[in-house]
């Protein structure tokens, strides 16, 4: 009997201990104070809950400077909501599917799509006349007309005023090249032989690596800028099967042309004589960058940033090793051309809640977000304290340098504490902040990307086009069908000897059987609506 | 005259019945707040199973929604995927109770005969670690340790063997799936059967003893009859998984070419969601699983019944 | 139990070591991982030994005050949610394990419906948000208070009570409660620590309806806050040039995260291990 009641005692004062524990180490974290409902804001103060997701690299913090500068210039009291990103689309969707979101919530444009004709969001169309600000940004960034549907506007999208352009580049290791004697390579034919004399030089290398990444399966990221290159192409950015072709103008079907084969029979042949990461369905950014940084690879096509991250890493050890930019490789017909990343994030945008109190109030603010001033506050910060414009030049000035220098990301952590930038409060983002952190490599590639979309020979990613309710009820069926088809069946002709030869055809054959027609007629007439 | 013996025979019954319900009240009032419980919290969202056969609009909810009758569940099963789907996650698990189900088991017996009780409590405390692990690290374990150049293959490379990218072929994927969940479940799992095997009563391995019982005898005659309760309720439970599989882990370790054993009923559904939310599909798929399940534990249920008596209900 | 060693014996202590080793090496790994630097471990140097041993990553998570703050969260949470359960499934569980409960079968088909049949999230979330407790602590511990699971597995533990003891209490006068108290709850320390520890688990391990129903940064629990860290390194949404930049940290960090999870988990265990003594029944029954 004794030994229970201890058992008892011990199990009580342990249960105990727990609550007491837990609560004192709950309160020491809490010196925010979160009394933020009604009594919050000074009077004739507008209140907004504003939820977005957060990046894990850039904390979102609920008094950061561009939160305090906003209430204090605009009058607003933002209510910051924010989510963790790996499951905001979960959130998201339960908060949306029960009519209970927030005032202000960042969206994708598939949201907008599936649930504006349910009356959840603020249908912003009537209000674009009293919003200059807004209409000048859309005067700049045409594309935002596909996030029209029927003609209205749902949501305000997140355009870039500066930022660096990067892309899926071909980026080698030249110090090797150099140690090799190799030439640069100017074609993907001579890019495979180069990859067979570093192989030789490194019998446990494998030259080429690639990864999963934005969304996209291991084997649509690699298929991608090859295919694209060869002047074909695979899937559009949310990894349906059909691609924006800029030579055409319209979308097209990858596997329909020879292009596409040859670019498949390239890839074959690296695969088969272990050229390519034999992983590479099942690569994870991780894996990739590895490979990368430990010289089990030398190339890589794929956001070219990560040139200057692998440098820094592998410079620590070896101070020649050094990824660099090579030009454009000429595919099999001459085609010279790169997919870059889009600079405007259009695919992400700001709703509001049709249940909002003050709908003008709103959209004025909102405006002022776009404005000079809403730009500058939620992407810089404040003039002459956080940053100064020297001759038409952006600087951060000495004591905003100093206070992040040391933090493992310095970048983040002072956007973190303004509350600026694209993962911050910013729908109009200006990347100015970034440019004092990046190396010379970095800003030089920049460069070049931008003169090559001038010149024809980078393109940038387009997003989908809007759909009609049955166009999306067929897209549905036809996407869940041919998707599962063409992924389970796709990696063989790279994977698999001889299986180019023998089943392409009846690939092909298959594709159409399931649909790839109508999909194409889908997004082309989608897409006439829209010119 | 007929009737009222019919009567007082239903008045006894009556109060047959009164005086067993006043027997238990004390019982009632303790089953009052689970019973709330559960259908607070269980049956009232049951409704929202409506959603299977409507046209689920989110502005005019449940009950005004158009209805679409069997639309979806018929686009489910006669969708071109629908077999393989449903045959790989009965697979998977099937192999799961071939293989997962009675590893804990054969752990905690072995367990039980260590002797050095701080040795036993040491492998106790470190193979019960893994459960802790996200699938997300263990999944990046895996990816890892399974690549050509992993520690896997280098094991193998020691023994002249030329590296697999188990990853990328559909065959091995089984073997990898399960043999992770044990790895993650063996140490957790047999905590139950521990448990178990405490109640069992100490004199009669005494007595067992006395009259020269092997050991081998006493695990056969007192050990396992001793948790077989246990045993048959966890295996009814586990029946009731048999259309569903924990698709996390699947989700991070599947890829195209080992969709044709990997893809299971989530995944798919899962990827369909991605392409665009569709409640009422996922709904109607997920009443076809559970009716299957539910349909699968009663017919075990009632053979355990004859067999030892184990049931669940 | 005899003395006497076979061979079995030797057998067994070698399986037992056989699993360990399998068991610790990748926890070994992620270990000097995460103590190692970033550059050495992206470079692939790291795979027996530690290099370039640094706390970093630990700073890393542990300077974040939302981690802090997280933890004592969850550590509120999972004492209120263990409790609650443990009463719940408890007060489910004995009923239904009574022979002379009328209507037990129809009860128990009631109860064991819900682990097959879910109205979904959206449902449920309805409910949840009808009844108030969104973005409060009670949306956490109260809708997952039962798990069917756990209550079957004490059901059928309180079975095996002799009925003996039970007609004993109630020639002592006792009623239902006093018998469940004083001689249920006790003779069943196995399975109510058992039960204890899995619940604590659950709850400690819970992500998602914190996710779903709680809005306040504040509230969230250690799941959500280590979660976002450690799957960044896979995010989908990598933006074009910031995907490159936090690249190097986030696999040391990533087995920081786990280690900073599962500590205070692995202590409970042997704390819980001194109610799996054999022989609880026997007293009473003799006694």
């Amino acid at each position: 009997m004794k030994k229970r009641q201890t058992g008892w005692k011990t199990g009580g004062a342990a249960a105990l201990s727990f609550f007491l524990l837990g609560g004192a180490l709950a309160g020491c974290g809490n010196s925010n104070g979160n009394a933020e409902s009604e009594g919050g804001a000074s009077s004739g103060a507008m209140s907004l809950t504003w939820m977005r997701y957060e990046h894990p690299s850039q904390a979102i913090v609920d008094d950061s400077k561009a939160v305090r500068e906003i209430e204090k210039r605009q009058n607003v009291k933002l209510n910051l909501q924010s989510v963790p990103q790996s499951n905001y689309d979960d959130k998201k969707k339960t908060l949306i599917a029960t009519n209970t979101i927030p005032d202000v919530i960042l969206v994708k444009q598939d949201d907008i799509q599936n649930y504006s004709d349910t009356g959840v969001f603020l249908d912003l169309t009537p209000y674009l006349d009293s919003m200059p600000n807004f209409k000048k940004v859309l005067e700049d960034h045409p594309e935002v007309k596909n996030n029209y549907i029927d003609g209205k506007l749902y949501g305000f999208p997140l355009v870039t005023k500066w930022d660096l352009q990067a892309g899926q580049i071909p980026m080698i290791r030249m110090d090797v090249l150099e140690e090799l004697n190799l030439k640069v390579p100017e074609t993907y034919e001579e890019l495979y032989e180069t990859f067979k004399k570093m192989k030789e030089a490194n019998p446990a290398s494998f030259p080429f690596a690639s990864r999963a990444a934005n969304g996209l399966t291991g084997t649509e990221n690699l298929i991608n800028p090859i295919a694209f290159g060869f002047g074909s192409g695979y899937t559009t950015s949310n990894g349906t099967k059909v691609y924006y072709d800029p030579a055409t103008k319209r979308y097209e079907f990858g596997p329909y042309s020879d292009s596409f084969k040859e670019a498949m029979a390239w890839l074959n042949k690296l695969y088969g004589e272990k050229l390519l990461d034999q992983d590479y369905t099942t690569a994870t950014s991780q894996t990739w960058q590895e490979k990368l940084n430990s010289g089990k690879s030398f190339y890589f096509q794929d956001n070219n940033g990560f040139g200057n991250t692998f440098n820094t890493i592998m410079q620590q050890q070896d101070p020649e090793a050094k990824f660099d930019m090579i030009p454009v490789l000429a595919g099999p017909n001459g085609t010279k051309r790169n997919l870059v990343y889009s600079l405007d994030h259009l695919s992400e945008s700001y709703v509001i809640s049709s249940k909002v109190k003050d709908p003008e109030k709103v959209i004025a603010f909102i405006d002022w977000m776009y404005g000079e001033e809403g730009t500058n506050i939620t992407s810089l910060g404040v003039e002459n304290e956080d940053y100064v414009i020297e001759n038409g030049e952006f600087k951060l000035t000495e004591e905003t340098m100093n206070k992040y220098k040391d933090k493992p990301v310095p970048y983040y952590a002072m956007q973190s504490e303004l509350g600026t930038g694209y993962l911050g409060l910013a729908m109009h983002y200006d990347d100015r902040p970034n440019i004092p952190f990046q190396s010379e490599d970095s800003m030089a590639w920049s460069d070049t990307n931008l003169k090559n979309v001038e010149e024809g020979i980078n393109f940038r990613f387009t997003n989908d086009p809007p759909f009609n309710k049955e166009e999306r009820e067929r897209l549905k069926q036809l996407r869940t069908e041919l998707d599962s088809f063409i992924t389970s069946n796709i990696d063989k002709f790279i994977i698999k000897d001889g299986a180019i030869e023998s089943e392409w055809a009846s690939f092909v054959e298959q594709c159409k059987a399931k649909g790839a027609d109508e999909l194409l007629k889908i997004y082309n007439d989608a897409l006439a609506r829209v010119q | 005259m007929a009737s009222l013996s019919k009567q007082t025979a239903a008045v006894s019954r009556w109060s047959g019945v009164r005086r067993k319900i006043v027997k238990s009240k004390a019982l009632y009032a303790m089953f009052l707040f689970p019973f709330a419980y559960f259908l607070i919290f269980h049956y009232a969202p049951m409704i929202g199973n409506l959603m299977a056969f409507q046209e689920y609009s989110i502005v005019k909810g449940f009950f005004h929604s158009p209805w679409a009758g069997t639309k979806y569940f018929e686009q489910f099963l006669t969708d071109s995927y629908f077999w393989q789907v449903v045959r790989n996650t009965i697979l998977l698990n099937l192999y799961s109770l071939i293989f997962y189900f009675p590893a804990p088991i054969l752990f905690a017996l072995l367990l039980n005969e260590l002797r050095a009780k701080l040795f036993k409590r040491f492998v106790q405390s470190i193979t019960y670690i893994p459960h802790f692990l996200s699938t997300v690290v263990v999944a990046g374990m895996l990816v890892n340790f399974l690549s050509s150049d992993g520690l896997i293959n280098q094991f193998r490379g020691m023994f002249g063997g030329e590296p697999i990218t188990f990853l990328s072929l559909p065959e091995w994927f089984r073997t990898i799936f399960i043999s992770s969940d044990i790895w993650q479940g063996l140490g957790w799992g047999s905590i139950i059967y521990l448990a178990a095997l405490t109640g069992i009563d100490p004199t009669l391995y005494e007595a067992a003893t006395i009259d020269g019982a092997s050991r081998w005898k006493k695990l056969r005659h007192i050990t396992i009859p001793g948790i077989m309760t246990v045993i048959m309720v966890m295996l009814l439970m586990n029946l009731g998984h048999m259309l569903s599989v924990g698709f996390e882990k699947i989700l991070l370790l599947y890829s195209g070419p080992t969709y044709e054993t990997a893809d299971v009923i989530q995944t798919y559904v899962y990827r369909r969601g991605l392409i665009d939310s569709d409640f009422s599909f996922a709904s109607a798929v997920g009443i076809f699983q559970s009716v299957l399940s539910f349909a699968l534990v009663i017919s075990a249920n009632q053979l355990s019944r004859k067999f030892n008596g184990a049931r669940l209900f | 139990m005899t003395t006497k060693k076979t061979w079995f014996d030797g057998v067994n202590i070698l399986l037992m070591l056989l699993l360990i080793v399998v068991t610790l090496y990748p926890l070994y790994y992620m270990g000097i991982v995460s103590i190692s630097s970033g550059g050495a471990v992206s470079r692939g140097e790291v795979i027996w030994f530690p290099k370039e041993i640094n706390l970093q990553a630990y700073k890393y998570v542990l300077d974040d005050p939302a981690v802090l703050r997280s933890y004592g969260n969850t550590i509120l949470y999972t004492a209120l949610g263990t409790f609650i359960s443990l009463v719940l499934t408890t007060l489910c569980a004995y009923p239904l394990s009574r022979g002379h409960f009328y209507g037990k079968s129809l009860f128990s088909l009631f109860v064991i419906f819900t682990m097959f049949f879910d109205g979904g999230l959206i449902p449920r979330f309805m409910v949840v948000h009808g009844l108030g407790m969104v973005d409060t602590i009670w949306a956490l511990v109260i809708p997952s208070a039962i798990s069917v699971f756990n209550m079957i597995l004490m059901r059928t533990f309180f079975e095996q009570i002799p009925e003996a003891l039970h007609e004993s209490a109630t020639v002592d006068g006792a009623g239902e409660f006093r018998t469940l108290l004083q001689i249920v709850i006790p003779l069943s320390m196995p399975v109510m620590a058992t039960m204890f520890l899995f619940y604590a688990v659950g709850q400690w391990n819970s992500f998602f309806p914190a996710l779903i129903y709680l809005n306040e940064k504040a509230l969230y629990p250690l799941q959500i806050i280590l979660r976002n860290i450690v799957i960044q390194g896979e995010m989908a949404s990598q933006t074009t040039q910031m995907g490159a930049d936090i690249a190097s940290m986030s696999e040391t960090i990533k087995y920081a995260v786990v280690f900073v999870a599962i500590l205070p988990v692995l202590c409970i265990y042997p704390f819980v291990q001194k109610y799996f003594v054999q022989g609880a029944m026997l007293g009473s029954v003799k006694g």
